[in-house]
């Protein structure tokens, strides 16, 4: 299967297919990326049919037909997570042309991509990611002479974890999708629709939450770059436009996160207490920069991951570092957080995804979801050695963030110990900006 | 979630907000907003938080109405501060219920990192915004799009001298300028409230620099967003109580499904059926005899 389809109605499939390396491997990925974006050419050139310019131009039924000499993976199904991100130059180019190019035939085939529904959210967030480092850029230029836009910087950096968060939440989906032969996993069903793979519930949670936490997000960017004396004719504001715009095309706007939200109230009480806490079973899906493994069906359902805040908390505890020490004091007030939910979740046998109260618990749910997963995969890039995603860091602010969104309060500053992770994330996010490398969990290095 | 509805679909012209209702208490009477819920896809409410301080303390639900607010609300220094925040959300969990027509005691009331009020899962289906002056407690709820609101007394006395700057674009500076001090004090008092209640419904509160957010003003007297060139905007001030200004800033939406699954008309839907022309009991339409034209005060 090719990773990306030509549009149906611009008739014109790519010519010259060059098989890459198999892209179930994140080199084979990295590469494929890597030839799609240069194919793509330089988004800013006004004469470069898929260029930002040329493409606000196209609208969506306008849209050209992909690439001569586009590469294809074959008849290789890569993994999910190494699909999204071999397509991650498509979607960061462009929402619309994503959906055309890839999404939508992923998931109108006869046979859809397990990961298909993952890919609107995934192609949001490297979208979002592109207005960030454009607004970073601007910030961090500012601020050498204008002392008031540095109040930005805190802001950016709030971005940038929590996007950072949204995509640990994607990649852990994605990894956690069946590949290659859908069928495999053992498709169970609820007697209610069709047969529901085991990433089903976790995908819920991304299609729920993404949408909304990365449109908080560009509701951020849009106001500092109008701070900053960027209006709505200028390049930048209209890229965020068209990406606001475009969401409901890729299916990442609020009518497909209600649908995703009803899929996790279906499943509140889905299981009942007799859930692994340590992540043993789990670690592999957070250990994002290697190919997945081979993993029990069902293991990753969102209580499942849920419930690996409890052993990852643990295995903070002691450190002398301050910021990891503030982390293990937040996380175990998101540990209580979670045994509360799941008490009140015990307590209806049915929910019922039109009940407001319901709706509430699956909010609760899934930012604790996402809580579970941005200390699962800073806990595995810390043993991979990689020295800013397995920090505190950014970790601390995203969950700070989170707890602050479910209501709760969070501890009491300690006297002698008071972390402000913010100055630390802005740093790498203004090196990233200006060294041309992505907003990702992979710190990939961009071409244009 | 900012939303970019406008740049997706055609609009009709903003169509002219019904006043805010008086509601004396829990018990109503709600029929009105929910009326204004199906003609304008948003409602506001108005009451004092007297009116409503013995039912809602008296209330044995109390505590799960509050939600996550109660520990807020236990260890607030003021008394009058923490009944003031008691009764505010007691109004708003109401409000939103008379909207969606399911109990109060369902609704989970959240906020965002920036501090914006939102039913907690319940996202663009029921938004809300609420504020409280003095006694005067104002709430918005909308099926269709953001909305703020904002209120200030009358009898405010604010430098415009000291604020012009911080408040005003350069253009509306000096047309306030030029006004006698009293109608200069008024409409200074009313352009602040309607700057507060448009960044509260783009979640941006007083983040956002008003001094960069232009108004001007229809054949009418209704206020228009200079920048709002698709007329995605609709504003409106309204005298409460014959001693508060109200503003309201709503950004018109396609009404999202209503109780029962049915899809709540907009106001796109019908452009001709406007609200009721009558403000309702102890509110009315700020006026402003003598106006100029289009783009002037």
């Amino acid at each position: 299967m090719a990773l990306t389809r030509p549009v149906p109605r611009a008739g014109r499939p790519p010519t010259t297919r060059i098989p890459p390396g198999p892209a179930d491997e994140p080199a084979g990925a990295a590469q494929y990326a890597a030839r799609l974006e240069a194919l793509l050419g330089d988004p800013r050139d006004p004469g470069n049919p898929y260029g930002r310019s040329a493409l606000r131009a196209a609208g969506h039924d306008g849209l050209p037909a992909p690439p001569a000499g586009l590469p294809g993976a074959g008849e290789v199904q890569p993994a999910a997570d190494q699909l999204a991100r071999a397509l991650r130059p498509l979607f960061r180019r462009d929402l619309a042309l994503a959906h055309a190019w890839s999404i939508r035939p992923l998931l109108s085939a006869p046979m859809p991509h397990p990961a298909a529904a993952l890919l609107g959210p995934a192609a949001l967030l490297a979208s979002a990611s592109g207005v960030l480092r454009g607004a970073t850029r601007i910030v961090d230029g500012l601020s050498r002479y204008e002392r008031g836009a540095r109040q930005w910087r805190p802001v950016l950096a709030s971005v940038f974890a929590d996007l950072l968060a949204c995509e640990s939440l994607t990649a852990v989906a994605l990894r956690s999708c069946p590949d290659r032969d859908p069928g495999a996993a053992g498709p169970a069903t609820d007697g209610q629709g069709p047969p529901r793979q085991p990433g089903d519930s976790l995908a819920a949670v991304v299609g729920y939450l993404v949408p909304q936490l990365v449109g908080e997000l560009l509701g951020d960017l849009e106001l500092v770059l109008n701070e900053c004396g960027f209006g709505d004719d200028t390049p930048e504001r209209r890229s965020l436009a068209k990406i606001l715009g475009d969401r409901a095309f890729a299916r990442a706007d609020w009518t497909a996160a209600s649908a995703a939200q009803a899929c996790i109230v279906r499943g509140l009480n889905a299981a009942d207490g007799s859930l692994p806490d340590d992540g043993t079973e789990l670690a592999a899906l957070f250990r994002v920069t290697e190919a997945p493994s081979a993993r029990a069906p069902g293991t990753a359902c969102p209580q499942a991951v849920a419930a690996t805040l409890a052993g990852a908390t643990d295995r903070l505890a002691g450190s002398d570092d301050a910021d990891t020490a503030e982390l293990a004091r937040v996380g175990r007030r998101l540990v209580i957080e979670q045994r509360a939910l799941r008490v009140a979740c015990a307590a209806t046998a049915v929910h019922d995804p039109a009940d407001p109260a319901a709706r509430a618990l699956a909010d609760r749910q899934a930012l604790l979801v996402l809580a579970a997963t941005a200390l699962g995969v800073r806990e595995a890039a810390a043993g991979a050695r990689l020295p800013f995603l397995g920090g505190a860091g950014w970790a601390l602010l995203v969950l700070g963030r989170i707890t602050r969104r479910l209501g709760l309060p969070l501890p009491l500053p300690l006297p002698d110990r008071t972390p402000d992770p913010q100055p630390g994330v802005w740093d790498e996010l203004a090196r990233r900006a200006a060294n041309g490398v992505d907003c990702d969990l992979y710190a990939t290095r961009l071409l244009w | 979630m900012v939303s970019a509805a406008g740049a997706a679909r055609g609009r009709t012209a903003a169509v002219a907000l019904p006043p805010p209702c008086h509601v004396p208490g829990p018990d109503g009477p709600w029929e009105e907003i929910q009326e204004q819920i199906e003609q304008t896809g948003r409602a506001v409410v108005h009451t004092t938080w007297g009116q409503w301080l013995t039912p809602a303390l008296l209330d044995p639900g109390l505590r799960t109405l509050l939600g996550r607010d109660w520990p807020r609300y236990r260890q607030h220094p003021a008394p009058v501060g923490r009944l003031s925040l008691a009764v505010s959300r007691v109004v708003l969990k109401h409000t939103a219920a008379a909207a969606l027509q399911v109990p109060a005691d369902r609704l989970d009331l959240a906020y965002l990192p920036g501090g914006r009020p939102v039913l907690r899962g319940l996202g663009a289906d029921l938004q809300v915004s609420l504020t409280h002056t003095d006694e005067l407690i104002v709430v918005g709820v909308s099926r269709a799009g953001p909305i703020g609101v904002d209120a200030e007394p009358t009898g405010r006395r604010i430098s415009f001298e000291a604020l012009r700057d911080l408040v005003c674009t350069p253009e509306e500076a000096e047309l306030l300028a030029a006004l006698p001090e009293k109608e200069r004090i008024d409409r200074f008092l009313r352009l602040w409230t309607l700057k507060e209640a448009y960044t509260k419904a783009l979640g941006h509160g007083m983040r956002r620099r008003f001094s960069a957010v232009g108004f001007g003003w229809d054949a009418t007297g209704t206020a228009r967003l200079s920048e709002d060139t698709a007329g995605e905007w609709a504003f409106a001030t309204h005298l409460v109580e014959e001693r508060f200004l109200v503003s309201e800033a709503h950004r018109q939406e396609a009404a999202l499904a209503g109780p029962g699954g049915t899809r709540a008309p907009s106001l796109a839907d019908e452009p001709g059926r406007l609200p009721s022309a009558e403000p309702s009991q102890g509110t009315g339409v700020i006026g402003f005899p003598g106006r100029p034209g289009p783009g002037t005060w």
